[in-house]
């Protein structure tokens, strides 16, 4: 059970160690797929904010972090 | 262009990132397993990473078949949500270590860590089945084992290349399983974090490629919006380390 829990908890940790990051990934997600159900909405602009958020939200976080150290 | 330079020019990103990202954790179980061999006997540490590489084998053919079951969109938006958590948290760290806020993975120390763990175990009789060495080889190489899992499923699934993506992984686990077996010792000389902050890049690039087709947008030029996607990523993460270094961010 222990094996089973720590296997789990591993798999987990697979897609996060700096939860901050990985919630501030998921909003500019969430943001980008609810902006795509727009109708009529040209995609192009969500596609950039996508890539724009995610860089800018990592620069930042990294920057953060090296300050915290 | 003919078919086999298209299936190439296809298959050679998605082959290549998961050959680079499978040789990280490759390297990494290979440290354990070698000082359980060296500290307690080969064959109970052979037989407890055979064991493992049998586990992942079983998991692989029970999750395989349920993905072809999925809609391609809803498949393109999960697997690019988990590639992208999966390439920034590598890239992160690796952004971190190469701008120096916190410290380089030393392979020599964590060998060296693992092997005196073991020395002082009970049962080190090299002549006896060794469980301890069987354990701590199986654990190392299922939990080593599941991220290159994942790696080739994030890689391969959305655009049907599983089979590019676990011939790269493969390859990486058998070259570096090799080269250990032969040198005897830790692979400290491999760039870990190069490959990382490299592997982390590709990742994130077919994560956001992956999640935005998944959403319905369509990316400029196609399949060849990686490389961009791959450009875009490298030159903002080697500014903000340079930046970082520099004290330039404050």
């Amino acid at each position: 059970m222990n094996a089973l829990r720590k296997i789990l908890g591993k798999v987990a940790t697979l897609f996060y160690d700096d939860a901050s990051l990985a919630i501030t990934v998921l909003a500019i997600l969430a943001l980008a797929a609810a902006a795509s159900t727009v109708p009529g909405l040209d995609l192009e602009p969500v596609m950039a904010f996508l890539v724009v958020g995610v860089v800018a939200a990592l620069v930042e976080n990294v920057a953060r972090a090296a300050r915290a150290r | 262009m003919t078919p086999n330079l298209m299936d190439l020019l296809h298959a050679g990103p998605v082959m290549t990132a998961s050959f680079f990202a499978s040789a990280v954790e490759a390297v990494e179980a290979a440290t354990v397993v070698l000082a359980a061999s060296v500290e307690r006997g080969w064959r109970p540490a052979l037989a407890g990473a055979l064991a493992a590489l049998a586990a992942l084998a079983a998991i692989s053919a029970l999750f395989g078949p349920a993905l072809a079951a999925i809609p391609i969109a809803t498949l393109q938006v999960v697997v690019g949500t988990l590639l992208l958590l999966f390439g920034v948290r590598w890239l992160r760290k690796a952004m971190l270590r190469s701008a120096g806020a916190i410290g380089l993975r030393d392979e020599e120390a964590l060998y060296a860590r693992e092997r005196l763990a073991l020395d002082g175990s009970p049962g080190a009789d090299r002549r006896r089945w060794d469980t301890i060495a069987a354990l701590v080889s199986f654990k190392a190489v299922l939990l080593e084992g599941l991220e290159v899992v994942v790696i080739v499923i994030g890689l391969g699934a959305a655009g049907g290349m599983l089979v590019p993506a676990a011939a790269g992984a493969v390859g990486a686990c058998v070259i570096v399983a090799g080269t250990a077996a032969a040198l005897n010792r830790p692979l400290s000389r491999v760039p870990e974090n190069a490959l990382k902050f490299a592997v982390g890049i590709m990742v994130s690039a077919f994560g956001l490629f992956w999640f935005g087709e998944g959403i319905g947008g369509h990316w400029p030029y196609g399949d060849a919006a990686i490389p961009g996607l791959v450009a875009v990523l490298f030159a903002a993460s080697s500014c903000a380390v340079a930046l970082v270094r520099r004290g330039g961010i404050r």
